[in-house]
């Protein structure tokens, strides 16, 4: 029941997501139908502001204008067609009759005899940059490929995301390297030796590192549950935080915070090699029977996973970095390719949204499958306007 | 003193005119230093750890350097520093060239003397400097709560902003630069096989190298099928292949990578042997 | 000058004083300890994925650009601090209880100071800088990654007694493509009968790269990209929040 409530909660988030895309849409529609959108944002009046200074000689007023600052509204007309000019020769694609016409209507609106002169020079000048503004798109459509892969793709996603919730059992293969997570924690503990995880390289905004602090939060239960030491050693400090909340809820939820150890979630240095030379340093010293290498690696991997096999520890490994890969399947026990590293959370959780989610990755895989056979029939034939859609800009 | 007599000819500290050479204790020291890290090779010892540990120290301090040198100074405290110094000036009134744009304009506002012209400028002003340097900055602090157990939850908000920053970008970078452009790099023709004359066999290689690579291709993404068992007449097998496919890419890269990293060895020996022991040059 | 650097710190450090007590107070509410952050989560998500939509000709795309890697670089820097006090707090430690190898952590701390005090007295310009930077740094550094060599050399050799048919493809294209590179490849490959006068190792392994390592490299990225982008999609929404630790 609670369950329930809790799915019915994130549904609210997707109507949110749908409700937010369609006011930017409509945003963007309505910025670009009356131009308004210009004087909204800080941009426009910052250059608003940089072109009222009197730095630029393409844009300073007429002497005889600079004496008389409530000038009569000729002198200020005369001013606006002089910004206009400056601003139509600055930016080519600004049609000068058009701007100017604009402007004229737009002032003969105003109450003239009422502004003082800088104020109307930076208002003429905001006219030209609003004018300026309206030639320009919020929507880029060279890139209309890339939204409409991406709405099918995570429309895919979002709907079993959300099916999933019906609470239908969903059926997911084997993966090795998860798998033995159990056995490698066990195996650490047997033996009396830490256990060494390592969340690769990269910070808390590339994904894999997510799915990689993800997957600690697994094993830190498994350390609290046979109290064995886990060791985090992190090149980022946004990881080495991360890494500490996730693994002290693993210890309070396993009930055994007091062993819960944060100077073992350390920080070395960001730099990547310092980093390497600090771990092979804690394993040469510490011996960990079980390694984990999961989020983003580079040269780094094989240093690290030859070491480890080294001093003798079961290695599990993963990353989605391709020229990676390679050296962890040659060096350690298991090693998660690509995108079963982001299965990890789904498989291990085996929380209904999240296994819905890996449904619908599956059926972007066969879609994609499809996609490049259709691709490859239509080529064969001469067809192309299938095949320049994917053209990316 | 045996290796010199030896006929080893090391890079000497002192100048020859009796001074010391600034040079050659750096290189003796990175000599040293890069002997300590190789001796790890053999097993962990006091230079391995020397090293390893001074190493660590060095980067950490070298991130500290780059990233207030490089990234808080440029886009947090210089433009800061900037605006209080030009408020400053204008509002004291001192004959001292502004430099930033935006002072530069509300010092000319200031000549028409009129609050109503100021008024808008002054909100933006406040609100561009808000949203690139205060906000940003109290993100910051927010991090350095985490000291306080007790304010520690506030940690959550830049990090939070950090990850939806990465996953914003990564969806419709991926998006764009992996998914669309592999799609269509996988478009091969098989056109030039139906309208071959006779029989051509560069034509038959290529279509089969492209076909080959296709198939190889789904096989290895069906490999990556995780909704079903990779069982029966099509999943097995497919599978299977997707397996040899992806085992042999992994062998090919491995062994395209030897050589480079050789030639990284090769670097540090000539270091060791030509800017040391001064023995080759 | 000072003045205004002065005023800067003031600034900042009431600014944090005030930060710490809000936080303190305000540590119960469910709100802001969980659906603010994850709305944050969003908000940015859904601006950078605006941004790309904009075109590069529209001012706004240059300006969301800007602002946002000025927050995530402004973000990371103050972060940077966090890591930086475990790290000096803990070989403070180290030395304080003579733990094994303290010896060891003075190296760190003075090395870590050291390179701190020139670099930020003087930049990147400094002498002692300099010297730090190209006599230990940079040696270190491509040390470091020159051990390399030695290790593709032992985890290829253990991949030689591996007995699965899986290590065996491996190991097989490896040794082609390496046979492949060099030139002395070109002349053991020779010596095979049959095989070695038909064609040379070369072009077997431009072949393996153009066919096979192709396909596995586009089928791990597509793979990849299709993880990357459900998991985008789950932290977006709030689903995949195990990152933020404990719920209470």
């Amino acid at each position: 029941m609670s369950r329930l409530k809790y799915n019915h909660k994130r549904s609210n988030y997707l109507l949110m997501f749908v409700l937010l895309a369609f006011s930017l849409l409509f945003a963007a529609g309505a910025a670009r139908a009356t131009g308004e959108a210009a004087l909204e944002n800080p941009q426009t009046a910052e250059v608003t502001a940089a072109a009222a200074a009197p730095a630029e000689p393409d844009i300073e007023a007429p002497a005889e204008l600079k004496i008389d600052y409530n000038g009569s509204p000729e002198q200020i007309k005369t001013l606006c067609e002089h910004v206009l000019k400056a601003r139509a020769l600055a930016s080519k694609d600004l049609e000068e009759t058009e701007a100017r016409a604009l402007v004229m209507d737009s002032l003969a609106q105003l109450p003239i005899e009422k502004l003082t002169l800088a104020q109307v020079y930076v208002h003429a000048v905001a006219l030209g940059e609003k004018r300026f503004d309206m030639s320009h798109n919020y929507f880029n459509p060279k890139r209309s490929n890339v939204l409409i892969a991406g709405i099918l793709l995570l429309s895919f996603i979002g709907y079993f995301t959300y099916h999933a919730r019906q609470g239908k059992d969903m059926f997911i293969r084997k993966i090795a390297g998860l798998s033995a997570i159990d056995e490698a924690v066990g195996r650490a503990t047997e033996m009396g030796k830490p256990v060494l995880f390592v969340p690769g390289i990269y910070d808390m905004d590339d994904i894999q590192t997510i799915a990689g602090v993800s997957i600690l939060g697994h094993v830190a239960k498994k350390t609290a549950e046979y109290e064995t030491n886990l060791l985090v050693p992190c090149t980022r400090s946004l990881v080495m935080s991360t890494s500490q909340e996730v693994v002290r809820e693993a210890y309070l939820k396993a009930g055994r915070i007091d062993s819960f150890k944060a100077e073992n979630i350390r920080y070395l240095t960001d730099d990547q090699f310092g980093y390497v030379a600090g771990v092979d340093g804690i394993m040469m010293r510490e011996k960990p029977a079980a390694n984990f290498y999961l989020g983003v690696f580079f040269a780094e991997s094989l240093i690290l996973a030859e070491t480890g096999h080294h001093v003798g520890a079961i290695q599990i490994a993963g990353t989605a970095m391709v020229h990676q890969i390679p050296f962890f399947v040659a060096a350690c026990d298991y090693t998660l390719i690509g995108e079963e590293l982001f299965a990890a959370s789904a498989y291990l959780t085996r929380e209904p949204m999240q296994l819905g989610t890996l449904k619908g990755q599956d059926v972007g895989k066969f879609l994609i499958i499809i996609v490049i056979v259709l691709g490859i029939v239509l080529e064969t034939c001469g067809i192309t306007f299938f095949s320049n859609w994917f053209i990316t800009h | 003193m045996p290796l010199f007599a030896l006929g080893f000819n090391f890079r000497p500290v002192f100048e020859a005119g009796g001074g010391v050479s600034t040079e050659g204790i750096g290189i003796w020291i990175a000599a040293i230093l890069t002997l300590g890290i190789y001796s790890f090779l053999y097993k962990d010892n006091f230079f391995y750890k020397f090293s390893e540990y001074l190493f660590v120290g060095v980067s950490a301090g070298y991130t500290l350097v780059l990233t207030f040198h490089k990234y808080l100074k440029p886009s947090l405290i210089e433009p800061l520093q900037e605006y209080s110094r030009d408020f400053y000036h204008i509002i004291t009134g001192a004959s001292v060239p502004i430099v930033n744009p935006w002072m530069l304009s509300w010092q000319t506002h200031l000549v028409g003397n009129q609050f109503g012209s100021q008024f808008s400028f002054i909100f933006w002003f406040a609100v561009k400097v808000f949203l690139f340097y205060i906000f940003p900055a109290i993100l910051g602090l927010m991090m350095i709560s985490r000291v306080f157990p007790n304010a520690a939850w506030l940690s959550r908000f830049p990090l939070a902003t950090i990850v939806g920053y990465g996953s914003g970008i990564m969806i419709v970078t991926t998006l764009h630069a992996s998914v669309l452009e592999q799609i269509k790099a996988s478009f091969v023709s098989f056109a030039p096989l139906f309208h071959m004359k006779g029989v051509d066999w560069s034509i038959i290689a290529q279509s089969a190298n492209d076909f080959l690579l296709v198939l190889g291709l789904c096989c290895a993404i069906i490999y990556f099928y995780f909704s079903a068992e990779h069982k029966g007449v099509i999943l097995g097998p497919a599978s299977n292949f997707g397996i040899w496919v992806l085992m042999i890419t992994f062998g090919a890269s491995f062994g395209y990578t030897v050589m480079a990293r050789i030639s990284l060895l090769i670097g540090r020996f000539q270091f060791l042997l030509g800017d040391w022991m001064q023995l080759v040059k | 000058m000072a003045l205004f650097n002065g005023f800067l710190i003031v600034f900042f450090i009431v600014l944090f004083a005030a930060l710490i007590f809000v936080g303190q107070t305000l540590r119960t509410s469910q709100f802001l300890r969980r659906k603010l952050p994850l709305a944050f989560c969003f908000f940015m998500g859904v601006i950078i994925i605006f941004q790309f939509f904009i075109p590069p000709e529209n001012p706004l795309y240059k300006e969301i650009e800007d602002l946002s890697t000025k927050w995530i670089q402004i973000i990371s820097s103050f972060a940077l601090v966090i890591g930086l006090i475990s790290l000096v707090t803990m070989n403070f430690n180290k030395i304080s209880r003579k733990y094994e190898d303290w010896q060891y952590a003075v190296v760190l701390l003075l090395g870590f100071f050291v390179t701190t005090f020139y670099g930020l007295r003087d930049g990147f310009e400094g002498k002692e800088f300099d010297f730090i930077f190209n006599y230990m740094y940079v040696p270190m550094q491509s040390t470091m990654f020159s051990i390399l060599a030695f290790f593709v050399a032992s985890a290829a050799f253990r991949a030689f007694r591996a007995r699965s048919r899986e290590a065996t493809l491996l190991l097989t294209a490896a040794v082609i493509v390496m046979l492949g590179r060099v030139e002395l490849g070109s002349v053991l490959w020779s010596y095979i009968p049959f095989i070695g006068n038909y064609f040379d190792v070369s072009d077997l392994a431009q072949w393996i790269n153009k066919v096979f390592t192709t396909a596995g490299q586009r089928a791990i990225l597509l793979g990849a990209s299709l993880g990357y982008i459900a998991a985008s999609f789950k932290i977006l929404l709030g689903i995949e929040r195990s990152y933020f630790g404990s719920e209470e």
